[in-house]
């Protein structure tokens, strides 16, 4: 059973359970003799970095504060604060963005809210918390939900990013009340300073006009910028590191791993299926340059299920031309896929450093000629034992036995991964 | 949960507002019962502590000042339900007691629940509900529980396999 599906389970049985309002509740006065005024932003103090985020972000809405201060919003210069949010289509169609303004006054009333072409205006027209006496943050959350309404964003696939350029108070409020707000709804949220911003994209020698996302993904792929982002990690604690947006990045890459390991599967059965309907023996071949070979007779729905799952595995990065592909691919990932399992619990973020090191490991191992298999296993082995070393420093109740059982199936399995290379 | 509106009505609830307060019972209700019925395993206790902890919320709003209204409001919860546990211990013989909390364990709710209780531990218990019904991150627990994050990280995911695996046995 899914966790979703428990989940909900859960919910609905205590819905059921949990009682109305007693009597003597109901009775009880509110005692507001000696209250206190609460101050009128009061955002929780979240990491100020990166959250995690899901894998595959299809869209992303960037929040970009102050920039009438740089001119991007020439005129409004009067105003404290200025929000862009920026919504990307998917990745395939990144260069098909929407761009809307919102502009606030130094109380953080919104004054103007504009989009720049009709798909934003769309989304602006559609909700009544555009109203001036709104707060921004209120305003910005209200264009999510139009957004997540019109059908721009699938749930769990949105970054979100709030950028200040000065840190003012009213700009970071506004930030951790959207905060709380996304991560209520898409559960992906990045909230950076433009200090932090322009101090990373000069790090990295990226484009200061690059946006936020682009900057992070453009990082990544430079030499450094994974080690820097664990050292800070370290430096900061695992709750940064739980932050961070190599997580993210790791996250992304095991769950590629997995719905490789899930498509590999699915052709896997299929081609035994047409092997079987075709009267071929083990050394016979199914496959040539990725279709099925020409006068070997499969019925019409083999054929067909099997090219649309070899498409399926295509689009993945799995390339299958012949049927030692499609073996040495069902070897690999029967071999690892119970380690992915566990990557992506929850569990041991603190170990994450090692943990990078292990997946860019089983990474590499993917490329791994039998020559370099050996050498390249004791590279793995010395990560795992890093990994190892540092959950059991954890002292985590019960820790032991799950470790001890890990790190046989661990080595059993890398141990079989280089023989069959 | 939208804690950003919880927190907006605990201001309008310190502003003498009861329909803030009504409309923080039906938000907030479910989480509190489920925690506090995960660490009780008594419906009516619980139901009892549930109550309580709302007529303290309405007692000492005043004394919220701002941050996150959902961990104030848990914390009573988790306060009020720890102090009747403790109380129940003093005066409840130990061999009485039922091993998962000291209480008998009720058969309210269906098969999501009774799994709960049946298959985890007090701890476990609270974690799982604490995430998956009153909506916190792990890290707001491990604030909550007063414990470490990779602890309740561990202690979540044990606990989810504990629970599949029961459930899959019974089907």
């Amino acid at each position: 059973m899914k966790n979703k599906k428990y989940f909900k389970m859960l919910n609905d049985e205590f819905e059921q359970m949990t009682p109305e309002m007693s009597d003597k509740l109901k009775n009880t006065r509110l005692n507001v003799s000696a209250a206190k005024t609460l101050p009128e932003k009061h955002g929780i103090k979240k990491s100020p970095f990166v959250k995690i985020a899901a894998y595959a972000c299809s869209f992303l809405l960037v929040a970009t504060g102050v920039l009438a201060i740089t001119g991007v919003f020439g005129g409004y210069v009067k105003y404290d604060t200025c929000y862009a949010v920026e919504i990307s289509q998917t990745q395939a169609k990144s260069s098909d963005k929407t761009n809307i303004t919102v502009i606030a006054d130094e109380k953080g009333k919104v004054v103007k809210v504009s989009a720049e072409d009709r798909k934003g205006q769309i989304l602006v027209s559609g909700s009544s918390s555009y109203s001036a006496e709104n707060g921004a943050e209120s305003v910005l959350s209200g264009i999510a939900q139009a957004a997540l309404n019109a059908g721009y964003f699938s749930d769990g696939l949105m970054n979100v990013s709030v950028i200040s350029s000065r840190g003012d108070k009213a700009t970071k409020d506004a930030a951790e009340n959207c905060q709380e707000y996304f991560e209520g709804e898409v559960e992906n949220y990045v909230s950076v300073t433009q200090k932090d911003k322009s101090q990373f994209c000069q790090t990295y020698g990226l484009s200061a006009d690059a946006s936020l996302t682009e900057a992070f993904d453009a990082a990544a792929q430079k030499d450094g910028y994974l080690e820097g982002m664990l050292k800070k990690a370290s430096e900061e604690g695992g709750d940064a590191f739980y932050d961070s947006y190599t997580v993210q990045l790791l996250n992304e890459y095991i769950t590629l791993h997995e719905a490789r390991s899930v498509a590999c599967e699915n052709v896997f059965a299929t081609f035994e299926q047409a092997k079987t309907e075709a009267g071929l023996g083990l050394f016979d071949n199914l496959l040539e340059n990725g279709k099925i070979t020409e006068g070997v007779e499969v019925s019409v729905n083999t054929r067909q299920m099997l090219e649309k799952q070899l498409s399926d595995c295509m689009a993945l990065g799995l390339d299958i031309k012949e049927d030692d592909d499609l073996y040495a691919a069902k070897a690999f990932y029967v071999l690892v896929s119970p380690e992915f399992v566990r990557f992506t619990a929850e569990v041991f973020i603190e170990a994450g450093a090692a943990l990078a090191d292990i997946v860019k490991g089983i990474s590499d191992a993917i490329g791994v000629v039998s020559g370099e298999a050996q050498s390249y296993y004791q590279y793995v082995k010395t990560e795992w034992k890093n990994f190892y070393d540092d959950v059991k420093n954890q002292s985590v109740s019960g820790s032991e036995d799950f470790l001890q059982k890990m790190d046989t199936s661990f080595k059993n399995e890398f141990q079989t991964l280089c023989k069959a290379f | 949960m939208n804690k950003a509106r919880l927190n907006k009505l605990a201001l309008q609830m310190q502003k003498g507002d009861e329909d803030a307060f009504c409309e923080i019972y039906q938000i907030t209700k479910k989480g509190v019962f489920s925690f506090v019925y995960s660490v009780v395993g008594d419906y009516s206790v619980a139901e009892e502590i549930m109550q309580d902890t709302f007529i303290k919320v309405k007692q000492n709003i005043n004394s919220f000042n701002g941050g996150n209204f959902s961990a104030w409001l848990i914390q009573i919860a988790k306060n009020m339900a720890f102090n009747h546990i403790k109380k129940a211990k003093r005066e409840t013989p130990l061999e009485d007691a039922d091993k998962k909390g000291g209480y008998t364990i009720n058969e309210s709710g269906g098969v999501a629940v009774e799994a709960l209780q049946k298959v985890l531990g007090e701890e476990e218990r609270q974690i799982v509900v604490l995430h998956a019904v009153g909506g916190y991150k792990h890290r707001e627990i491990a604030e909550i529980l007063n414990k470490p994050l990779g602890t309740v990280t561990w202690t979540y995911k044990n606990a989810m396999r504990k629970l599949k695996n029961y459930i899959e046995g019974e089907n």
